[in-house]
């Protein structure tokens, strides 16, 4: 069984395509979410915010997003105490593979390096990822 | 991380209805207009913070999306850049059923005033042909027998194409 897999991601548009990466069955985003405590709500609707006007075609101020020195295509969407990653990848989109604290910023930096050699390993054997549908 | 857990997910009309999101896109706004001065008139973050007479820390907050601003510090800085900062408010409800209808709740008040301009002139232009075309029948009934010389009904002038309306004769 492939280990990765796609979500359409609920903040994405037509125009701009995001999607949230399932890592062995779990949805990144979703778990991101899901362990933000509510005090953070206000944070996550901040970096759920800046998903919505990229996908408008904007450009956002350089607080919020920061392309990953040293790896190509990456980028972090950052909030005070907050980050969210996501790599494009041709033919698939923008995929956010991991969200996480600003404390632990070098360590998920080196597992999103890990994360996109992986990623880009499934792709070149069993060819694009699927595409699944959310229950809700 | 989590001890009280968040039990609902954050939906689009979640956000559109929170005030985090329409903070997000006026700092947005406010960081576009800024970025494209500074790379019109080629100026650095301290050249422009001399110009418009701001420190360039503040400035630094508005490049940076970080700053809640002041509506008298967000005029100022608007009018200082040169732009009028227009303010619309837009029934909320109508937004998210614009948005789910994939149509983005973003304006880009830019081109919707260029299409207005646009849709304005076509108008202007197709009001015009119709005047002449009657002008034209009037002193030559025989040359354009068809074209419509009864009185003309303002309000339907402009939610009808006049070529639709009238016969049309040319």
């Amino acid at each position: 069984m492939h280990k990765f897999a796609l979500h359409k991601n609920i903040y994405s548009s037509s125009k701009i395509q995001f999607y949230n990466l399932i890592n062995e069955g779990i949805d990144q985003f979703h778990a991101f979410e899901e362990r933000l405590e509510t005090q953070y709500n206000s944070e996550f609707k901040s970096l759920a915010s800046s998903i919505l006007q990229l996908c408008d075609g904007r450009n956002l101020p350089h607080g919020k997003r920061r392309k990953i020195e040293g790896l190509k295509n990456c980028v972090e969407l950052r909030s005070r105490n907050h980050r969210l990653y996501y790599i494009k990848i041709p033919e698939h989109g923008l995929i956010i593979c991991l969200g996480g604290t600003k404390k632990n910023q070098k360590k998920d930096i080196n597992r999103i390096k890990a994360l996109r050699k992986l990623l880009l390993k499934q792709i070149m054997d069993h060819g694009k990822l699927k595409i699944k549908t959310q229950n809700n | 991380m989590a001890s009280s857990k968040s039990k609902h997910r954050i939906t689009r009309e979640d956000l559109l209805r929170s005030p985090e999101y329409w903070i997000e896109n006026i700092k947005t706004e406010l960081y576009n207009v800024i970025q494209d001065y500074m790379d019109e008139h080629k100026l650095n973050r301290t050249q422009l913070a001399e110009l418009v007479g701001v420190t360039k820390g503040y400035i630094s907050q508005v490049l940076n999306g970080s700053s809640d601003h002041r509506i008298s510090k967000l005029v100022n800085l608007a009018t200082m850049v040169g732009k009028a900062p227009y303010i619309y408010f837009k029934d909320l409800n109508a937004v998210i059923e614009k948005d789910k209808n994939d149509q983005s709740a973003y304006i880009d008040f830019q081109q919707l005033e260029l299409d207005a301009e646009k849709l304005g002139r076509k108008f202007i232009k197709a009001n015009n042909t119709n005047i002449v075309r009657l002008k034209t029948h009037l002193n030559n009934p025989k040359a354009y027998p068809k074209c419509y010389t009864g009185p003309v009904d303002r309000k339907e002038q402009f939610t009808n194409p006049p070529s639709k309306k009238y016969n049309d004769v040319a």
